[in-house]
């Protein structure tokens, strides 16, 4: 008896304003707070509230089978405790229903399983504690950064304790196998693999409002109709996607919000089907075969890889940079240079650098809030250069002269320890 | 006079030149008409009389077009390839508000509009001497010169050339179009100007003008009653700092600069390299500096105005100017006048006016490299420079400049009747 498993990923950075590079070693703070405050807002107005309220009132309609699952980047989070607490609010409400999973993922949204275990662990431990602290759930389940996977990262994330993990169900990966399926990784010692079916999950996420499309326009008779196939040759279908899709990405007009009030109802009209959270597939199915993912994928552009943030030498600059400062960062103990650090890690800086030209060229410019890629990228340059004043300012190897008046007074010139930079928490 | 643009709706050197240049024959008696192709309000112009062409009837054809079925006022000003609107006035001819963006896209039409506008204008002025900025109004004053010989007066056109296409167009050879439009003001001027000996050659060799017709008459450089002093950024005080300013386009060499950037960083990383300007070569040159690994090397600012220019200037220890082609290059004067030395390509204007500036190939990236070290790790050297070409600098006034071009003007007054003073679009 199948299973509809829908995870939707919730995330919103912290953008960068224009940092001027006369600003560099004077002014700590970089982030667009107007721009995050107001598009945070926007989006709870368009997507979040109205979408929560709709779940809430599937949940209550269909209370023992109606079963979504979310992940909430910890920078989303924080953001949304700030500008619209209501949000917060109505997630807390949805996890309250018990039909609501929540899973983890690194606080920053950062591609730090890529660079730095250390750091990817940290980050880890630090969503644990944000969900724990803001829903007391403790999730089992573990989904990165979107949907980035390989061999070595599913290695790690099992040693962290998790159950299963989400990847991408990309037909170079599976081989001919199918994604409606519970896997394992090649090396898994007993956690599950959960796989994204791309093609039905996309049908939502990028074609839903595209009237060029021969579905067009969809309906959810026709979706759970497709759903309904499966039937037979799948125990689960895996429907991963941005949680914006819903009148956000595919705004209210297109008939996003009405398409997922009826789906549990056409979905359920097949008495076979129900829906399902992640914990609850890996329990109600057996892993078919191990899948091995030796280079990472993702669920990004028509690659399915890492190309969205890396790859072009100004994504590999900047982040092969950014990471030096790993040492110099954490040493300081300053919270607020810490905290500045990760936000700068969230892999949305790197997307906006991306210069790929073809059709995610356009998804790429939706997201991006500079005017070019190469913005981003001189942006952050005049940031790092900044960050590398300051931590070579805290570092206490390298004493700084205050004054020469008193290194005159005194044979030993003051120390920088009291030479804390305002921090931009 | 018939100009482009002006401070501060300038887009680089010429309309700092223009401003420059008319400060200093103003108080030499000389009464100036500045004729731009549109409102651009421009700042300090007191001493001159700014005329808005697009004020004055655009040409009849425009009417013709905006009867065509179907189209808009706006969509016929864009046709033209010049203009975003198109009113019609109490005399019921058109007037077309000029756009300042899209400059080149239609060469020829914008020239040729310029010039309608010009004989309209020139048809209610009175003037003794024409004097054209740029190939955008070579038409304008050969317009001008014919309405005011059909009604018998001989007035003389120069013709200033503050940079050729040849500089702009490097290797590609430069658009067609605006060379010949160049040849053809440059021809039939009777006298033209050139910013430097440099220039000067090109427009003998490339534009077929006799020597004897070409006067050189160098730029000047305004001196700030107290040039304002920044704080020493904190950038400053970690790093040696070195500054490109300018148009990111071929012609400036920038990618020369992250060439230097690369040979220097690759043995002291201590240094870094700025680039301030935008251009058409803009993006190429931050892919290439990310590419050479760069990145936190060489850091980049869009196009700086005012007090911002000079605050780059201070910033910096040394100021590179790696000009493929530069017909003048003000901008290695502006670093000394900021107490920044200044490293320029032989092949440029500047390097004739003073001796402080250091002269290296632009091409040659290795004596450079070593000029550059030698300099930010002497500042005794760098001062002694900048010292000196401050010294030098009070030579280099826009009032030496401008007895320059009115010793043309009477000569060339003198040659028809005696000269009562004034050049550009005169009033008597």
């Amino acid at each position: 008896m199948p299973s509809v498993c829908f995870y939707f990923q919730v995330h919103q950075p912290y953008r960068l304003r224009h940092y001027h590079l006369f600003e560099i070693g004077k002014n700590h703070d970089y982030f667009d707070h107007k721009a995050n405050r107001e598009i945070c807002r926007k989006v709870a107005k368009k997507c979040y509230l109205p979408a929560n309220a709709l779940m809430l009132e599937l949940i209550q309609r269909y209370p023992k089978d109606f079963k979504i699952s979310y992940s909430i980047s910890g920078v989303a989070l924080e953001q949304f405790a700030e500008y619209c607490p209501e949000v917060v609010e109505s997630f807390q409400k949805l996890v309250a229903t018990g039909n609501v999973e929540l899973l983890d993922e690194t606080y920053y949204h950062s591609l730090s399983s890529l660079f730095n275990g250390e750091e990817f662990r940290r980050q880890v431990k630090l969503h644990r504690q944000q969900t724990k602290d803001f829903f007391g759930v403790k999730p089992a389940i573990f989904r990165n950064t979107e949907l980035i996977y390989s061999n070595g990262i599913a290695d790690m994330v099992e040693a962290m304790g998790y159950k299963a993990m989400l990847a991408e169900g990309w037909e170079p990966v599976l081989k001919g196998k199918s994604p409606n399926f519970v896997y394992e990784p090649k090396d898994g010692k007993g956690m599950k693999l959960l796989l994204k079916n791309y093609k039905l999950s996309d049908d939502i996420a990028f074609r839903f409002s595209n009237r060029e499309w021969t579905e067009w326009p969809l309906s959810s008779d026709t979706f759970s109709q497709w759903l309904h196939r499966i039937d037979g040759s799948g125990d689960t279908v895996n429907l991963f996607m941005d949680y914006e899709t819903m009148g956000e990405h595919q705004w209210e007009d297109t008939g996003i919000f009405e398409f997922f009030r009826a789906l549990p109802e056409t979905v359920m009209r097949h008495p076979g089907f129900s829906f399902a959270t992640p914990s609850e597939v890996i329990v109600k199915y057996p892993p078919v075969a191990k899948i091995s993912v030796p280079n990472a994928t993702s669920w990004a552009d028509l690659e399915r890889d890492t190309s969205a943030w890396l790859g072009n030498p100004m994504q590999d600059g900047a982040i092969a940079w950014l990471y030096t400062f790993e040492q110099a960062v954490l040493g300081s103990k300053d919270r607020g240079l810490i905290h500045t650090w990760r936000k700068l890690q969230t892999s949305d800086h790197f997307y906006y650098m991306c210069t790929k030209f073809w059709a995610d060229g356009d998804v790429h410019k939706y997201f991006s809030v500079y005017d070019a890629p190469h913005d981003s990228y001189t942006i952050m340059s005049n940031v790092l250069t900044d960050m590398e004043l300051r931590t070579k300012r805290v570092t206490p190897a390298r004493p700084v002269p205050i004054k020469k008046k008193a290194s005159k007074a005194a044979t030993q010139p003051l120390r920088a320890k009291t030479l804390h930079p305002t921090t931009s928490a | 006079m018939f100009g482009w643009e002006l401070p501060p709706h300038n887009s680089g050197g010429l309309g700092t030149a223009c401003l420059g240049l008319t400060q200093g024959l103003a108080p030499l008696g000389v009464d100036i008409d500045f004729v731009l192709p549109g409102n651009f309000s421009a700042e300090d112009a007191d001493h001159m009389n700014v005329i808005d062409a697009s004020l004055y009837p655009a040409s009849k054809s425009v009417l013709r077009r905006l009867r065509l079925a179907g189209l808009s006022p706006q969509q016929v000003a864009r046709s033209l390839g010049y203009g975003s609107e198109i009113t019609i006035g109490a005399d019921g001819l058109p007037r077309v508000t000029y756009l300042p963006s899209g400059i080149s896209a239609a060469p020829e039409a914008q020239a040729r509009w310029y010039a309608y506008q010009a004989a309209s204008i020139a048809k209610e002025r009175e003037f003794d001497l024409i004097h054209s900025h740029e190939w955008m109004t070579y038409y304008s004053g050969i317009a001008a010169r014919e309405v005011a010989h059909a009604r018998g007066e001989e007035t003389p056109l120069v013709t200033h050339v503050h940079a050729t296409e040849i500089d702009r167009g490097g290797a590609d050879g430069g658009n067609q179009a605006i060379i010949q439009i160049e040849k053809e003001g440059l021809q039939r001027a009777d006298r033209v100007v050139t910013v430097s000996h440099y220039t000067k050659k090109i427009v003998e060799k490339h534009y077929g003008v006799p020597a004897r017709k070409i006067s050189v008459v160098h730029n000047g450089i305004s001196t700030p009653a107290n040039q304002p002093k920044f704080d020493l950024h904190a950038l400053k005080k970690h790093y040696k700092l070195v500054l490109f300013m300018g148009r990111i386009t071929m012609s400036k060499g920038p990618d020369y600069f992250i060439k230097l950037a690369k040979a220097v960083t690759d043995q002291d990383a201590k240094v870094k390299f700025i680039m301030v300007g935008s251009g058409d070569m803009e993006k190429r040159c931050i892919e290439l500096a990310a590419q050479q690994g760069l990145t936190g090397k060489v850091l980049f600012s869009p196009f700086l105005r005012g007090e911002d220019v000079n605050r780059a200037y201070q910033l910096a220890d040394l100021f590179i100017m790696p000009s493929v082609s530069e017909p003048f290059g003000l901008v290695a004067l502006e670093a000394m006048q900021n107490g920044t030395p200044a490293i320029v390509s032989k092949q440029s204007g500047v390097a004739e006016v003073s001796d402080n500036l250091v002269k290296i190939d632009f091409w040659d990236t290795e004596e450079m490299r070593k000029a550059v070290l030698e300099l930010l790790y002497s500042p005794h050297k760098s001062q002694a420079l900048t010292q000196a070409g401050l010294s030098e600098m009070k030579h280099l006034s826009w009032e030496n400049s401008a007895q320059r071009v009115q010793g043309i003007y009477q000569e060339l007054l003198g040659a028809i009747k005696p000269p009562v003073l004034q050049p550009a679009f005169i009033q008597i």
